[in-house]
């Protein structure tokens, strides 16, 4: 498999590794990002991810293939899961294949790295007091409501 | 590794036949019934149709009374709004039609943020119109299909 795609059922890293390959292909480094038991100070429980299935599979499928044209890939992958994750489950997985180790590297960084930000995907945290909250949206709606900033906010698409 | 919901074509709310069913008025909405089979997320908690994967239905289907012609009438717009994340809970329901005379996504928003008290600001939202992000000030167009983005937060 090479391109971007959802799942509403868990991940198989091992399955979406060996897809990825390329005789010519000396490096595959990849990421897997997994639902932690905090954030931002406050006891997590487990997630829910909600996508906007269109808008993602779009955008998602254009960023690989960024990369690819970018990094000069010979392949590249990225899962990101939707639905009810628990602890320890595996929330995305991106895969960046290519000749040399420096490109697999920098590429599979790269990949994350946009992918969290330009997805049309949302977050709600299961707190261990019983409350939820939508990551990014809620906690942060008032301005200065606490000490982090925003910087792509309402910066992208504008 | 695509779900079968977002090929939307063996079933859901979304299979064929359901934009017709929607412009009668015959599909439960947010907070109706639950279609035996369906894999959208947080069905339980809130009825949410999640995509336009297949809503793809002619103008005609959607809006009947529009059906063959454009509207003459531009000032009274027919527009499909779906809610996500935050702003659904904001809203209480996953989507709407609704007739307006807003111009833009930015004067919607207002109207419509102004009506049901939205928490966030337009600045610190997206917006997307027929399932591609779009500028706040590009022109609406009668039958266009929005959706408001909030803060994005994958991985």
């Amino acid at each position: 498999m090479s391109a971007f795609s959802l799942s509403d059922t868990p991940l198989a890293p091992e399955a979406l590794a060996r897809d990825l390959c390329h005789d010519g292909a000396g490096a595959l480094v990849v990421f897997e990002g997994r639902v932690r038991d905090e954030n931002e100070g406050r006891a997590v429980l487990r997630l829910d991810y909600e996508a906007y299935e269109v808008l993602c599979l779009k955008e998602g499928g254009r960023i690989l293939d960024e990369a690819r044209t970018r990094f000069g890939l010979l392949g590249a992958c990225g899962v990101h899961r939707t639905g009810s994750l628990e602890l320890g489950e595996c929330a995305i997985w991106v895969g960046a294949l290519a000749a040399h180790r420096g490109a697999a590297f920098d590429a599979c960084r790269w990949i994350i790295d946009e992918l969290k930000q330009r997805l049309p995907i949302w977050k709600r945290e299961h707190y261990r007091d019983g409350t939820t909250g939508w990551v990014r949206c809620e906690a942060c709606a008032a301005p200065g409501a606490h000490g982090h900033a925003h910087p792509t906010d309402g910066e992208r698409h504008a | 590794m695509f779900a079968p919901w977002n090929s939307g074509s063996a079933y859901g709310p979304f299979a064929r036949g359901y934009s017709e069913l929607w412009a009668r008025g015959r599909v439960p909405r947010a907070g109706g019934g639950r279609w035996e089979g369906e894999a959208s997320i947080f069905v339980e908690q809130y009825k949410a149709r999640i995509s336009f994967a297949a809503l793809q239905p002619t103008k005609s289907a959607r809006f009947p009374r529009h059906a063959g012609h454009k509207s003459e009438d531009q000032d009274h717009m027919q527009l499909l709004i779906r809610y996500v994340a935050v702003l659904r809970d904001e809203r209480g329901q996953a989507e709407e039609s609704l007739e307006t005379g807003a111009a833009t996504p930015r004067a919607l928003y207002h109207e419509l943020s102004a009506r049901h008290g939205f928490s966030l600001p337009d600045t610190r939202l997206q917006v997307a119109v027929n399932d591609e992000f779009a500028a706040w000030d590009q022109p609406l167009r009668d039958g266009d299909q929005l959706v408001f983005l909030p803060p994005v937060a994958g991985g």
